[in-house]
């Protein structure tokens, strides 16, 4: 399902966060938000979630605007996953991954089992969420999102707190979802692993999109080094790329 | 609890319930032993029916009302009683009979608790503003409960009444004792439309556990959400409170024992809290009429008594992770 | 000789003309209390009184409350009391401890008048405020007609077990139990007082479900249900209570006659002897 944003700004409160926003999220891909701290990357994947209207211009979900779909359609078309890891009760893992299945009002037993698979907390299905580690609750949080067998899927920094064999499982398994038809859309920080794994990269900085397209494209340091501040090594080992901060500049 | 027993947990309720009704039909000075049929009848009718009746009305109300604030202030100390919507119920039942509202109209009495639990909730949820974290919300409420508790007096002290200040011990510690069908018919059409409204919040409950946005995501219209909260908690605990008086801590004290058992999902927790808060309130009134059949203790003194510990045994187990 | 009687005479005229040397009666009397007020007002000139309490002109409590209007009435604060310069304050045991230890600090003539708990009660209590005023024989007058009229109204009463019972149920739920002035006063009436059967508490509190399955000949509401809005008066219209008095005899009591141990507890006495009588009629004893 495609997301596309047209002449959008984005505000909370008074403070604008972004501005002339224009892009197509494109289907069956993995595109990464990339910037600094504060840059929007939260507010632009909340309004790629459907959950912020903009002030200015249009979303359109698979041609759709935003305004025209039912709250329950919504609810179906995108599975969003904050940055703010919280879980209010300790529901089990199990409980937890079942919230995904309330858009489709069934607790379908198959696709959670499948979700707890996926992100390999099938042994901790039925452990509460406040016994877990951050990375597990993390990954419990995860397999929600992918319970709800959305075809758009909005990550906010899913692999914060993720050790990097866990880290690696999800981003292959957005690359598998990808392939398998559906969007997915992720904030990270980690360079590396966005020139890796996505098909899209967006570089925010400044209120604006200061850059948008393959990741060979947008990662280079004559993007990164002034949207970050920091000097940037950007090269490829062994058909890897890395991406690296060296220092800051004065 | 294994997730195994869990379902058992609503019809085991169920049953204490049955069992506790049947009891609190047959308890009473003059026990089993009646000189009369007419008088059998009379009694049971008229003087313990309603009694106990009014002990499952208002014990579901309170419990459930209590799960559903829990739940949807995501805090596990807020009830009707401690956030200040019971005594604004009672101040606006007082106001009711005393402006004559309740005596002109049908269902002037009910009506004024409600408007008064409701006007309670909307200044508390407006002090604790948005974002208001646990801490503040406590304060709120705090400060609400004791505004209403001041202004219930000053109504009464002005009134010229010179029973005044039994009235106002009657309001703000409630009681069952001499209840009659009345009551009963006034009270049971708006607790039962709250029961209903707050009955169906299960879902969107489940989905605020993972937060506001995720809840939104997931479909749930927040602004719908505080709506029904704030209608369906206006009308089972303002016509619970204006017929009864403030009956405390039910609310906080049922669904913490409960949440536990129903592996601490807020659907599954709502009908156990409405069948549990009706055992509690039908225990402890039957608690009372053997111990003191007259009606000199009051239910709501003896929910006191029992809550205030409870209260701070909370307070200081969920210290550290109700930092504010 | 002449100038001897005309000087004496004179003197006799100056003392008799000065009021400190006679033993005087107090002529700017203060009552801070109901009971007082009533005791007072029948005993003395209105002109002597100079203020009673608020409550003397609440036709509810106060059986004096239509013909007090042109009298001043107080709250009974000390300052208030103090500006009316009176040489007489009547007070309660009960009121307000600071504002009595204030009057009396003041220099003010404040006299305590024990408030009747009986029939035996209501005429010390007379006496106590007559000493006070100076006008013991008026008591003892007052006092004698009182009698006559208990004498009248227990000469027809029935021996104490064919006599009906009675309940006075109280807003709040409390009967009144024996030894108090109403439970006296049915007693004179010829009715026998239910109340001990009925296992009231410590606060003579009693069950609506009590009173049911006890009924009582006569059921004596004090005070009409309806006269203050108050949620507390809900049992006196209980619907259990209005069946099982159905074919039994009710009656509102009003409580203005005997809220205070006043001589006023005969009309007390005299409506209960009412209501024996035609509930006797209606279905002579067995």
């Amino acid at each position: 399902m495609t997301v596309a944003l047209k002449e959008v700004r984005l505000a909370l409160g008074d403070r604008v966060v972004l501005d002339d926003v224009d892009i197509a999220v494109p289907t069956g891909q993995v595109t990464a938000v990339v910037g600094p701290n504060g840059a929007g990357k939260s507010t632009l994947l909340r309004a790629c979630a459907g959950l912020l209207a903009p002030e200015r211009g249009q979303i359109a979900f698979a041609g759709r605007p935003l305004e025209t779909l039912a709250r329950a359609e919504l609810a179906r078309a995108v599975a969003y996953l904050p940055q703010e890891r919280a879980v209010h009760w300790p529901l089990s893992a199990r409980a937890v991954v079942a919230l995904g299945r309330l858009p489709h009002d069934d607790a379908d037993p198959e696709v959670i089992a499948q979700a707890l698979g996926a992100m390999d907390i099938e042994r901790l299905a039925d452990r509460p969420v406040s016994q877990l580690s951050g990375g597990e609750r993390a990954r419990v949080l995860v397999a929600r999102a992918l319970a709800q067998e959305a075809p758009l899927l909005v990550a906010d920094e899913p692999t914060a707190g993720l050790d990097p064999a866990h880290a690696l499982a999800l981003f292959t398994l957005f690359q598998r979802l990808a392939t398998e038809g559906r969007t997915i859309v992720v904030a990270l920080h980690d360079l590396s692993l966005a020139a890796r794994f996505a098909h899209h990269v967006v570089l925010l900085a400044d209120q604006r999109i200061a850059a948008h397209g393959p990741p060979a494209d947008v990662l280079t340091p004559r993007n990164l080094e002034p949207a970050f501040g920091v000097t940037m090594l950007c090269t490829n080992v062994n058909g890897l790329p890395i991406v690296a901060p060296v220092s800051t500049l004065p | 609890m294994s997730p195994h027993a869990q379902p058992y947990v609503t019809p085991c309720l169920a049953v204490l319930v049955l069992l506790l009704a049947l009891a609190s039909l047959a308890v009473g000075p003059a026990g089993l032993s009646f000189s009369s049929a007419d008088q059998a009848w009379l009694i049971l009718t008229e003087i313990r029916l309603p009694r106990t009746l009014l002990g499952l009305l208002i014990g579901a109300a309170l419990g459930l009302s209590g799960a559903a604030l829990q739940g949807y202030l995501r805090n596990p100390l807020a009830e009707p009683g401690i956030i200040g919507i019971s005594g604004g119920a009672a101040l606006g039942a007082v106001l009711a009979i005393h402006t004559g509202l309740a005596a002109s109209l049908v269902f002037g009495l009910p009506l004024g608790g409600l408007v008064g639990a409701a006007g309670a909730m909307a200044v508390v949820l407006w002090l604790a503003g948005e974002r208001g974290g646990p801490i503040t919300l406590i304060l709120s409420g705090v400060a609400v409960a004791s505004l209403t508790t001041a202004l219930i007096a000053l109504v009464l002290t002005l009134s010229q009444n010179p029973f005044a200040a039994v009235e106002i011990v009657y309001w703000l510690m409630g009681s069952l004792s001499d209840r009659s069908m009345t009551h009963v018919w006034l009270a049971a059409p708006p607790i039962l439309a709250g029961l209903f409204v707050l009955a169906r919040l299960g879902r969107d409950l489940d989905a605020l556990t993972l937060g506001e946005e995720v809840a939104a995501n997931l479909g749930t219209s927040l602004a719908r959400l505080r709506l029904l909260v704030v209608a369906g908690t206006a009308l089972a605990v303002g016509a619970a409170t204006a017929v009864s008086g403030t009956i405390g801590f039910v609310g906080l004290i049922v669904p913490h024992i409960l949440r536990p058992l129903v592996g601490h999902v807020p659907s599954r927790l709502l009908p156990a809290s409405a069948l549990g808060g009706a055992a509690l309130v039908l225990a402890a009134d039957l608690a009372l009429r053997i111990v003191s059949p007259a009606g000199g203790i009051r239910l709501g003194v003896l929910t006191a008594l029992i809550g205030t510990p409870f209260f701070v045994w909370l307070v200081v187990s969920t210290r550290r992770e109700l930092a504010p | 000789m002449i100038l001897r009687c005309a000087l004496a005479a004179l003197a006799l005229a100056l003392m008799s003309a000065n009021p400190s040397a006679q033993n005087a009666k107090p002529q700017r009397i203060v009552s801070l209390n109901l009971c007082t007020d009533i005791l007072l007002f029948d005993l003395v000139a209105p002109e002597r009184i100079v203020a009673l309490s608020h409550s003397a002109s609440d036709p509810r409590a106060s059986p004096i409350a239509e013909r007090v209007q042109p009298i001043r009435r107080i709250r009974g604060e000390a300052e208030e009391v103090l500006a009316l310069s009176p040489d007489l304050v009547l007070a309660a045991e009960f009121t307000a401890p600071a504002t009595i230890s204030m009057l009396e600090r003041l220099k003010l003539r404040v006299v305590k008048i024990p408030m009747a708990q009986d029939i035996a009660g209501v005429r010390t209590s007379l006496l106590r405020v007559a000493e006070a005023t100076g006008d013991t024989e008026k008591a003892r007058a007052a006092i004698a007609a009182f009698d006559a009229r208990l004498a009248r109204a227990r000469a027809a009463s029935a021996p104490e077990e064919k006599r009906p019972t009675a309940v006075i149920y109280q807003i709040n739920g409390i009967l009144s139990g024996t030894g108090l002035l109403e439970d006296e006063a049915l007693s004179h009436a010829g009715f026998r007082n239910l109340a001990p059967d009925l296992h009231a508490d410590r606060g003579g509190r009693v069950s609506i479900e009590a009173i049911v399955a006890h009924p009582p000949d006569l059921l004596l509401f004090a005070g009409p249900s309806d006269e203050y809005r108050t949620v507390v008066a809900d049992a006196l219209v209980h619907p259990a209570l209005r069946a099982v008095m159905h074919d039994r005899a009710t009656a509102v009591l009003p409580w203005r006659d005997w809220i205070c141990g006043t001589p006023y507890i005969a009309n007390t006495v005299d409506v209960l002897a009412d209501l024996r009588r035609r509930l006797a009629v209606r279905r002579p004893p067995a």
